[in-house]
């Protein structure tokens, strides 16, 4: 009686094995090492990881509304805005590409009632009329209902530059009667690369030395602490 | 064969130099596919022209070609894309770390060669025509070629056909070269593994040890390709060339080699006795002259 091979005898399914086992144990060891450095952001009661090793944080300018433009008359310089002591708002830029950008604008809530009104107004102050919505909906993260706005707009990395088509995602939510804005920038279709990695990191809580809603907050404002994470 | 791969980057490196092309050049999908088919073709008949004993129909060897650019191509186009996951977008501007070596060599090495010893292993490899040991090596450098000119119309396609006209045809020779090489190397691990009276732990083996060998040197290439591609902050296609040329010589040689001893002992080499008479009378002629 002789011996008949076994199937995986006869086609060498031992070396696939082998192989596959070697793929796999390269691509656990590639993900653990090639994973982006990730800083962790705190402000206020608003966390959430973004990519380490971007440029410094930056304060941009404080927007003129076309609304305020328009109320002071055409050709007539609007007043500048001042922005009040207790707002937050800063940028973090990628190195690579300037169109890769997270913003976080922490304010007292709007006067308005509408909450998406009030954002589309600030949008429209920040990209005047080369911005469009595209779709604005609830997205909740860790059980924290946040309003999720898709929208484009042009965009100049420097003075003088061509414009560009930027892309972006706004996450806000109003807490502890403060509004949180967290926008990701980033080129046209390039957003699902950076969205999977912030969003589902962004968590909301209340300070524990926050004054009741609706109250004036007349605490100055914290700086944002940041810890990098390997 | 080798000539009309050096005429193919002469003509190019002369049409761009009498145009004064300073600029890449866009090519369409014809002229990519023209451009990648026309060193894999010659790469396909230096190779053939090596089996000299029994040369493999080539209905077979253009199989073989095709398997390599219709399945193995896209194959591992498939498990590099399963095995990375969408790219971050951290910053990573340093050329030589452990995680590209790892991506590499484990990443894409095993499975450009996997793919390559697949689409031979479970077709030609069982039919009646792989015969002797050399053939592993004739049917896998096929397979590389092809697999080679996947690559280099991929990539022709990707930058929207914009190449340097002479760098992009240099780089088409070599790569193809590379590849047919380290399908090479597999196809000897192949050939003896078929071939050897040892049981099937001892043909496992020499399978998976030829697999490896070739996914190494494979790996080898293209952290080459990628990480000396780049000088500082700019972009040198020369160098890039000028290395993986040596590279890929050098696993060429090796490849060479493995096929001439397959050659001294081919089942199909003219008998000893015969070879030994023709030099017999040649002998005898030269002395009565």
């Amino acid at each position: 009686m002789t011996n008949r091979p076994s199937l995986s005898q006869r086609h060498d399914l031992g070396v696939l094995i082998v192989a596959l086992a070697m793929l796999a144990g390269g691509a656990l060891v590639h993900r653990y090492l090639a994973a982006p450095s990730v800083v962790h952001y705190a402000n206020e009661g608003l966390a959430f990881e973004r990519p380490g090793g971007w440029l410094p944080a930056q304060v941009p300018a404080v927007a003129v509304s076309p609304l305020v433009q328009h109320q002071a008359g055409f050709g007539v310089a609007a007043a500048v805005p001042t922005r009040a002591p207790d707002t937050v708002h800063t940028i973090y830029v990628s190195p690579l590409d300037a169109r890769r950008r997270i913003e976080v604008r922490i304010e007292d809530r709007p006067a308005y009632s509408n909450l998406r009104g009030a954002l589309a107004v600030a949008r429209l102050g920040q990209y005047g009329e080369f911005y469009w919505a595209r779709h604005s909906g609830n997205a909740t993260i860790a059980n924290r209902d946040w309003l999720r706005t898709e929208f484009r707009y042009a965009f100049k990395a420097n003075k003088g530059g061509s414009p560009q088509i930027a892309e972006a995602v706004e996450y806000a939510i109003v807490n502890a009667g403060r509004l949180f804005v967290v926008t990701l920038h980033d080129e046209p279709d390039s957003l699902s690369k950076l969205e999977p990695l912030v969003a589902k990191t962004l968590r909301i809580s209340t300070p524990a030395n926050s004054p009741p809603a609706n109250s004036p907050p007349a605490r100055p404002t914290p700086e944002a602490t940041e810890e990098a994470k390997p | 064969m080798l000539g009309g791969l050096l005429a193919f980057v002469a003509i190019a490196f002369g049409v761009q130099h009498l145009v004064g092309l300073s600029t890449p050049v866009n090519l369409g999908p014809v002229s990519a596919l023209l451009f990648a088919a026309l060193p894999a073709f010659l790469w396909l008949g230096y190779f053939h022209s090596q089996d000299r004993h029994e040369p493999e129909p080539k209905h077979y060897v253009f199989a073989a070609f095709m398997l390599g650019a219709f399945v193995a191509g896209p194959v591992s186009g498939f498990l590099v894309d399963l095995a990375t996951g969408p790219s971050s977008p951290g910053l990573r501007l340093h050329t030589l770390t452990l995680d590209r070596w790892i991506y590499a060599l484990a990443i894409v090495g095993i499975a450009q060669e996997s793919s390559k010893y697949v689409a031979i292993r479970y077709t030609l490899y069982l039919s009646d025509e792989f015969d002797e040991p050399l053939d592993g090596i004739i049917y896998m450098s096929a397979t590389g070629i092809g697999f080679a000119s996947y690559l280099t119309y991929s990539s022709l396609v990707a930058d929207g056909g914009a190449i340097y006209l002479s760098a992009g045809a240099a780089q088409a020779v070599v790569t193809t070269l590379a590849h047919a090489s380290f399908a090479g190397i597999l196809g000897y691990a192949l050939g003896r593994a078929k071939f050897a009276n040892a049981g099937h732990l001892g043909r496992g083996t020499r399978l998976a040890a030829g697999l490896v060998t070739a996914a190494v040197f494979s790996g080898c290439f293209r952290v080459i390709m990628d990480a000396l591609s780049v000088d500082g902050l700019a972009s040198s296609p020369w160098r890039r060339v000028v290395f993986s040329f040596g590279f890929a010589a050098g696993v060429f040689l090796i490849t060479s080699i493995l096929m001439r001893r397959l050659l001294a002992i081919s089942p199909h080499r003219p008998a000893e006795n015969e070879a030994e008479s023709e030099t017999k009378n040649k002998a005898e002629k030269v002395s009565s002259k």
